[in-house]
């Protein structure tokens, strides 16, 4: 689905993201991880067409021109739903479809399944953000972003501003969600329990670079590098 | 948006009234007033033109520029001051020599009214007694008396500089105020000496001494007509009539009368009558106190009103651009700031050679003062708007402008509605100011009221102005409640 080649980001003179190639399948998920400051939410900003790197992106086997085109084929959440706090939770999510001129019956008729999908109700949804939980916050950012039938779905730490409850069930819910829509999904953590749960994929960063890509399974029998054994330790000590 | 600009443009022209085809103006003293409303009877009563007078439009230059501009076509001032302050330097030696320097300008003047008003040293009676002072050289042995004299005086050639110079004078307490003001600080011993008109009403008021001038320092201020030279011929007759029809006591006694309450029209009309020898009308204003409020109240409004329309039309878009383009920005922020720093007398008088006097340099220069804060506000607003919000807007796909219009301005309403809140409240007060050159609303008749020392008329603008002020903050703060959308009011309430 993405094919990143070659790609690096550089703000003055450090290089956030040092040269990778990286492959996202389709229908699979793909979970980046590392520690605070190792480039993973920038790699993912630039799968969302938000920070312009060095290298070519490819989307669907094309070098990405013109960003607008694409961003509407991608569903992009991140920590705490980033809603819009003027609208109602029903306004954030139907934004851009009623931008495209879409039919209302079809908005609401998408609205509703989305919303049965992640157990929001009619009454919620007329809320301002302001006016839900953290949880119903998260579930709406999602809803909002799979709203146009993405083929992508990126994720920015989704689970991490929730409390442990709460984020086992949205884990579920969200892991149910990809698999239903057989979407393909990018998904940013620093939690080496989110990655073991979600990933068919996992990528690990340090310090701007990739330090090992491949199964959970191959990270802990065949550690490329200290650091990977390292994380994995630091993780299960606590 | 250029439509609703043509809209406030023409909602502009109708709010004014219909020019008068001769028009006469008076500077800010009560004199003056007197004057031109005897300029307006004369001609209204030879001719069959529509005269307006144009009252209290403030000092010399301001007059000077409204003349050569067109805007006025009319308005008494004094040979003395047309040689040394309005043209020091064509070196006129005489009165006799004034006509040729003005025909080159287009203008004309008229043969004197009768009575020269002159400056002279005014000091109370007690302190001509006690210090012993009879001439203007007697002041030298005094280095501590403290002046207080009218600002044009402070800074015109044959002012203060002048009259320091030839007597040798040592004081260094000198202090600008505006004419009438200074005779109530000498009175209430703030000051020691002020410059006084020889004609001025408060002399006797006072019983204030004037020092004899024995250097002869200070030249004729015989009192004309000044006039442009495409002025009709018979209004230039009727003017011509006044000639040598008021003396110093006569023209001492109107102002004394009208320091007492008398109508300058009236009093003008007393004297064109047998001028003319025909039974002059003074032009009525016989309105009642609420009527006169509520006229100024619809001229302070359209001045305040116009010149905010257009500025949040120009303001917004330029906020806009100065939030996007951060270079940019910082060039539109300074410019904005430094038209904020001119002063506001300065700015009004810069703005009459090209736009005249009356409501449209004063709207002109409400526009630019109202600039500074919709412009900051909008630009504060717009960059203190979380960056998380506008990568979720991009990551939607929404286009800049549906960005803009759907996410930013809505976050950004409150700021910039705070911003026009205090553009409305800082305008309604400097719109007073406008009265100086002839735009009315409330500054009038506080002007009105400081010229004739009169506490009532004084109240009678600043009132209304405060009044209004607190009004707009009102309805702006109801406008911002009403503008900040819901889901923004409860973000406090949030945990």
């Amino acid at each position: 689905m993405f094919s990143l080649r070659n790609i690096s980001v550089r703000y003055g003179n450090t290089l956030a993201v040092k040269p990778v190639s990286l492959n996202v399948e389709p229908g699979r998920t793909l979970v980046l991880i590392g520690p605070s400051g190792s480039g993973k939410t920038t790699l993912l900003r630039v799968m969302a067409g938000l920070v312009r790197p060095e290298g070519a992106v490819c989307f669907d086997g094309a070098a990405v021109e013109d960003w607008r085109a694409v961003r509407r084929r991608i569903g992009y959440v991140v920590q705490d739903g980033g809603l819009f706090p003027h609208l109602t939770a029903r306004q954030n999510i139907t934004l851009m479809s009623r931008e495209l001129g879409r039919d209302a019956g079809e908005i609401a008729a998408r609205t509703d399944e989305l919303a049965s999908l992640t157990h929001l109700s009619a009454d919620q949804l007329d809320r301002y953000p302001a006016e839900l939980s953290g949880g119903q916050r998260q579930r709406v950012g999602i809803v909002r972003a799979l709203m146009l039938r993405p083929d992508v779905l990126l994720l920015d730490e989704p689970l991490s501003a929730l409390d442990p409850i709460i984020r086992a069930q949205l884990a579920q819910e969200l892991k149910t969600i990809i698999e239903t829509l057989g979407t393909t999904a990018v998904l940013v953590t620093h939690s080496l329990s989110e990655a073991r749960y979600f990933s068919d994929q996992l990528v690990l960063m340090r310090n701007g670079g990739v330090v090992q890509i491949g199964s959970y399974a191959a990270f802990e029998e065949a550690p490329e590098d200290p650091f990977v054994t390292e994380f994995i330790e630091a993780e299960s000590m606590l | 948006m250029r439509t609703a600009l043509f809209a406030l443009l023409s909602l502009l022209v109708a709010a004014m009234p219909a020019r008068a085809q001769i028009v006469v103006g008076s500077k800010l003293f009560t004199e003056s007033v007197i004057l031109g409303e005897m300029a307006q009877e004369a001609i209204t009563a030879r001719t069959d033109e529509a005269v307006s007078h144009k009252r209290e439009l403030g000092g010399t230059r301001i007059m000077w520029n409204a003349l050569i501009a067109g805007e006025i076509d009319v308005y008494p001032d004094y040979t003395g001051t047309i040689r040394y302050e309005i043209l020091p330097d064509e070196g006129l030696e005489t009165d006799a020599a004034l006509p040729a320097a003005l025909a080159t300008r287009g203008l004309e003047m008229s043969a004197p009214l009768g009575f020269s008003n002159t400056y002279a040293v005014a000091v109370t009676r007690e302190t001509a007694t006690r210090l012993g002072l009879r001439t203007t050289s007697d002041l030298r042995a005094h280095p501590n008396l403290r002046f207080g004299v009218s600002n044009e005086f402070l800074d015109r050639a044959d002012g203060w500089q002048a009259l320091a110079a030839a007597y040798d004078l040592p004081q260094t307490d000198v202090r600008g105020m505006i004419h009438d003001l200074s005779y109530r600080a000498l009175a209430s011993g703030q000051v020691d000496a002020v410059d006084a008109y020889t004609t001025d009403a408060q002399i006797a008021q006072y019983d204030l001494v004037l020092l004899e001038d024995d250097r002869n320092h200070f030249p004729v201020y015989d009192a004309v007509y000044l006039y442009r030279s495409d002025l009709p011929e018979p209004a230039k007759a009727a003017l011509g009539e006044l000639a040598g029809t008021l003396d110093e006591a006569g023209m001492q006694d109107l102002n004394d009368r009208a320091q007492s309450g008398a109508a300058e029209g009236d009093l003008a009309a007393e004297i064109v009558s047998l001028a003319l020898g025909v039974d002059v009308e003074a032009s009525g204003r016989t309105d009642s106190r609420a009527g006169r409020v509520w006229q100024r109240t619809k001229e302070h409004l359209a001045l305040v009103g116009i010149a905010l329309g257009a500025a949040i039309v120009i303001a917004l878009p330029l906020g806009i651009a100065a939030a996007r383009l951060p270079r940019f920005g910082n060039a539109i922020l300074g410019a904005v700031g430094v038209l904020q720093t001119i002063p506001s007398l300065a700015l009004f008088v810069i703005l009459i050679p090209l736009l005249g006097i009356g409501a449209v340099p004063t709207i002109a220069a409400l526009f630019l003062y109202s600039l500074l804060p919709v412009v900051r506000n909008t630009h504060a607003g717009l960059t203190g708007i979380a960056p998380a919000l506008l990568d979720s807007a991009d990551a939607l796909g929404l286009s800049r402008t549906a960005r803009l219009r759907r996410i930013e301005l809505p976050l950004a309403a409150p700021t910039i509605m705070a911003g026009v809140k205090t553009a409305a409240v800082i305008a309604v007060g400097l719109a007073t100011l406008g009265a100086i050159i002839g735009a009315g609303g409330y500054g009038q008749p506080i002007l009105t009221g400081i010229r004739l020392a009169s506490t009532p008329l004084i109240l009678e603008g600043a009132i209304p102005a405060a009044v209004l002020a607190l009004v707009m903050q009102a309805a702006f703060d109801l406008a911002e409640r009403w503008i900040t959308p819901r889901g923004l009011r409860l973000r406090q309430a949030a945990p």
